[in-house]
């Protein structure tokens, strides 16, 4: 991002500078101060972020007279309008109906019998199967919701602490949206012009090192606790015949990156052809019902209309702070505080984890990933590396207290307080934390396969 | 989300007045879910159809991206309602931190006014938007207000819902 | 008074640095009473959802495509009718007829849309991943990329006698990779841009498109500047254009040679007569224009 050059000290035109002290700056602090307010009223009282950011959209509609209603209401609807953005319910359509096809039922048969033999099974279990489903399924929520009602209760029968086992699964369904196919990958890449295909890419291997880092994590504490200790009973089923079960769905990544990558479909493509391909399971297994089915596809259309009214309102909002030229105001401040990459990445993924707190990951994927991209690449960081760090960064929001929607789904279904959750989450947390230290400072890890 | 126990704070109809705008709302999102399932199936259907038609018989489909992306607008805005219904747009859940039943039910009651206005505005200014548009998709040379109707559309059964969620969040008894 | 000036192009397009260098001259030239604040990269939105904003009332210039203002005043479209212009000179000749002065009217009333200026934007030639084409008949039976847009199918249908498939810009590269698709057509820039010589080995120049693209302003916000600022911001357009079609001009024959050098066989023999003669079926697909518009303009054209 270039300063503001000398034979144009502060000139208004200039595309990336912004001129300290001016009147519109002023006034462009004093509507950020007056909107800061509003966000935390309308948190409090519980609106749903997508309204908030809509609400925020319409303070400036209303007080500045160049932000035309009609042009937001355009803004609105254009945020809908890109075929990439199909892959998101296409995406989530695909785990949903991977979870009723019967394939996760063999799945979860073959990474019981993987993890049978070490320190707390079932809690190796649960990360080892969010791992072998993320190749199908889209979103840590789906996970999440699945694993809390079909993993957490096993796991209470051996004696794990009701609110460990929430916590770990939340944190493990972490662990579905870096390996692709994963909805915040495609946002950033959508908002931020980088490469899909390339970003799939980049976060199979910082996927799979997340769940190395959980799994080592879980050794350690199932341990020292004595839970759930290592069964050296004969495996039930031959291991063999369970990966064979197992198999569709380490199939359908490695499908979709082969396809992508060379060229046979879009990524949105992708995702139709796992629609199809999940059917053909549903159709072959026989194990659903259409009552089912239909609840896949509802609660499809329910979870797309959530997340897409986050973006589309994202979308707008995004517009006006760049209407006010916001973003060039931020990356000034950022670039001002410091220059070397490494750092510059630790910064964002800082704002990240703070901005998490609150907000949803998906809202801060579009907002903040392309606010930062100028400043970040100007470092000379790598697109790809710096959407990799973003993107894991983003979904840690989903489980950090107070807001978070992937500790809501578990915690809604185990019926564990959000109190409680934190006090177990914690450890989890930090060990995330190093994951994402590794990424920012290794920065071959999510570029090797990318550029491959 | 297809497991999450709503996290609305409506109660369960106990009053007779209470259990027709409960079955008021069941009918509609009977309706609008039908509507909105339909359409993702076709979106699905056109999605992969759009592949085939390129890759195997080398005949594609010149509107497929334009069509596709405008059904996927409908689905989302009038699928609003039915996330709605489901308690799927999450925000902040504290307020149950407020001791006073009656502050809480001003505070929740004020809220879903609050709502309410904001959704009804932008029903209107979509509203107004359709009626000023002059914008063509070019693929398929019809009006932008195919594609444009989907926002009030989508925001009226949300000012809809909304509605009739609020004498119950104000007056009915929990249940 | 603050005027945002939008376009799809990055910071370093030559239409961003000439906006650039209008913005300070008409800030300089009203004592900063008018400034324009640029906005590259489709910051503000698509071509289309510029104009429309324009059309709204919102305090804009755009640098948009003629088929955005089509939506509004159809026969607009026949600017970048394929195969019109012998040169850029008969294109300004055209541009300056009292056939475009009455749309340009029809635009700013029914539209908002005050056109300030036009520019050469880019030449747009025909390439191919391993056919060498002259003649229409060499590029029939092509799957070749294109926008969605009604000129642009009928002319790969019409003229082209390929099939029109459209595709998203990025997924290109790939597609030519792949044999998805065999031919696009595109200004030479944007080719490198793509890197699409790596997987198409002709670039024929059949100059098939003069891509002319106006600068539109809210013609609300141009009537409330006073006449002296008008003429300013008039002037200072007219030699935004003027920049930034000899840069575009410049950039063509540039395009060419880099292609050349990185390997692509650059086909300049070609039967555009050929080609042009089976242009004048795409004017059926336009219905909506006025009658006898094509032949009006080619008269024109033809003076
Ligand atoms: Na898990
Ligand atoms: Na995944």
């Amino acid at each position: 991002m270039p300063r503001c050059r000398s034979a144009l000290p502060c000139s208004p035109s200039s595309t990336y500078c912004a001129c300290p002290g001016s009147r519109s700056q002023n006034r462009a602090r004093a509507m950020l101060a007056l909107i800061a307010v509003a966000f935390v009223v309308l948190l409090v009282v519980g609106v749903p972020i997508g309204l908030i950011l809509i609400s925020l959209s319409v303070i400036y509609v209303l007080l500045d007279p160049a932000i035309m209603d009609l042009a937001f209401a355009q803004r609105v609807i254009a945020g809908t309008q890109s075929f990439p953005l199909l892959a998101v319910p296409l995406f989530i359509l695909t785990g949903e109906l991977m979870n009723i096809s019967g394939i996760t039922r063999r799945v979860m048969t073959f990474a019981a019998l993987v993890t049978q033999r070490m320190s707390g099974g079932l809690a190796q279990t649960n990360i080892l199967l969010s791992t072998l489903l993320a190749g199908m399924s889209g979103s840590a929520n789906g996970d999440a919701a699945m694993q809390a009602k079909i993993l957490v209760p096993e796991m209470s029968k051996r004696g794990y602490p009701l609110a460990y086992s929430t916590a770990l699964t939340a944190t493990s369904a972490l662990i579905a949206p870096m390996i692709p196919p994963g909805i915040g990958l495609i946002l950033f890449g959508f908002v931020t012009d980088t490469s899909i295909g390339r970003l799939f890419a980049g976060a199979i291997l910082p996927g799979l090192l997340l769940a190395a880092v959980l799994m080592i994590y879980t050794y350690f504490v199932t341990k020292k606790n004595r839970w759930d200790p290592p069964n050296h009973e004969p495996r039930e089923t031959p291991l063999g015949k369970a990966f064979l079960g197992a198999l569709p769905a380490i199939m359908l990544p490695i499908l979709i990156i082969v396809g992508i990558r060379f060229g046979i479909f879009t990524p949105s493509e992708a995702a139709a052809v796992a629609v199809l391909y999940t059917g053909v399971f549903i159709a072959v297994y026989r194990e659903a019902s259409w009552k089912q089915i239909w609840t896949a596809l509802r609660s499809t259309v329910v979870t797309t209309a959530a997340i897409l009214l986050v973006l589309a309102a994202s979308a707008a909002f995004s517009w006006i702070l760049t209407f006010e030229r916001v973003p060039q105001m931020v990356g000034g401040a950022m670039l001002a505080s410091t220059e070397n990459p490494l750092l510059m990445l630790a910064l964002v993924g800082a704002i990240i984890f703070i901005a998490g707190l609150f907000i949803e990951g998906t809202a801060l994927i579009l907002i903040l990933g392309p606010m930062f991209l100028p400043v970040v690449t100007s470092l000379g960081i790598d697109p790809v590396h710096y959407g990799v760090v973003f993107v894991l960064m983003a979904h840690l929001g989903g489980i950090t207290p107070p807001v978070g929607t992937v500790m809501f789904t578990a915690c809604t279904i185990t019926r564990v307080s959000i109190i409680d959750f934190a006090k177990a989450v914690w450890p989890y947390i930090i060990a995330y934390l190093v994951v994402a230290a590794l990424l920012i400072m290794i920065p071959q890890i999510s570029t090797f396969l990318a550029y491959l | 989300m297809t497991d999450v126990v709503p996290q609305t704070l409506v109660p369960p109809p106990t009053q007779g007045w209470s259990r027709a705008l409960e079955r008021a709302e069941f009918w509609i999102d009977r309706l609008v879910s039908v509507l909105t399932v339909g359409t993702l199936v076709f979106m699905v259907g056109l999605v992969f159809y759009a592949v085939v038609m390129r890759y195997v018989f080398s005949a594609p489909l010149v509107y497929s991206y334009d069509l596709s992306t405008m059904l996927f607008a409908w689905i989302v805005f009038v699928g609003l309602f039915v996330a709605e219904r489901d308690g799927a747009h999450i925000g902040l859940d504290i307020l149950y931190l407020i001791k006073s039943e009656g502050l809480r039910r001003a505070v929740i009651a004020l809220r879903q006014v609050f709502m309410i206005a904001l959704a009804a505005y932008m029903t209107y200014i979509s509203t107004v938007l359709i009626l000023r548009t002059g914008m063509q998709i070019s693929s398929m040379r019809i009006s932008a207000r195919w594609l444009y109707a989907s926002l009030p559309v989508g925001f009226a059964l949300l000012t809809l819902i909304y509605l009739l969620r609020l004498p119950r969040l104000a007056l009915a008894k929990q249940g | 008074q603050t005027i945002r000036f939008a376009h799809m192009n990055s910071p370093t397009h030559f239409v961003n640095t000439a906006a650039e260098t209008m913005a300070a001259n008409v800030a300089e030239r009203t004592n900063g009473e008018v400034t324009i604040e640029l906005y590259p990269s489709g910051q503000l939105g698509e071509n289309a959802q510029i104009t429309e904003q324009i059309t709204l009332g919102g305090d804009l210039i755009g640098q948009v495509g003629v088929g955005t203002i089509a939506d509004y005043v159809p026969d607009f479209s026949i600017i970048v009718y394929p195969f019109m212009y012998p040169d850029f000179e008969a294109a300004q000749r055209f541009l300056a007829s009292d056939l475009i002065k009455e749309l340009e009217a029809q635009a700013e009333q029914a539209a908002n849309a005050k056109v300030l200026c036009y520019l050469h934007f880019g030449v747009r030639d025909l390439y191919t991943r391993d056919r060498e084409v002259r003649t229409p008949d060499d590029s029939a039976g092509l799957s070749i990329r294109v926008q969605p847009v009604t000129i642009y199918t009928e002319m790969v249908e019409k003229v082209m006698q390929g099939a029109p498939t459209p595709m998203p810009w990025p997924e290109v590269y790939s597609a030519l990779a792949q044999g998805v698709i065999d031919a696009a057509e595109a200004p030479p820039s944007a080719i490198l841009d793509q890197s699409h010589q790596e997987h198409a080995r002709f670039l024929i120049q059949t100059n098939h498109m003069l891509d002319i693209s106006p600068l539109v302003m809210s013609a609300s916000l141009f009537n409330s500047l006073s006449p002296e600022y008008q003429a300013i911001v008039q002037e200072e357009a007219d030699a935004a254009c003027q920049n930034m079609s000899e840069a575009s001009m410049a950039s063509y024959e540039g395009g060419i040679e880099e292609l050349a050098s990185q390997g692509m066989t650059i086909i300049s023999d070609v039967d555009r007569e050929a080609f042009a003669a089976r242009a004048g079926a795409i004017a059926e697909a336009f219905p909506e224009w006025s009658e006898g518009l094509y032949d009006r303009a080619r008269e024109i054209i033809a003076q």
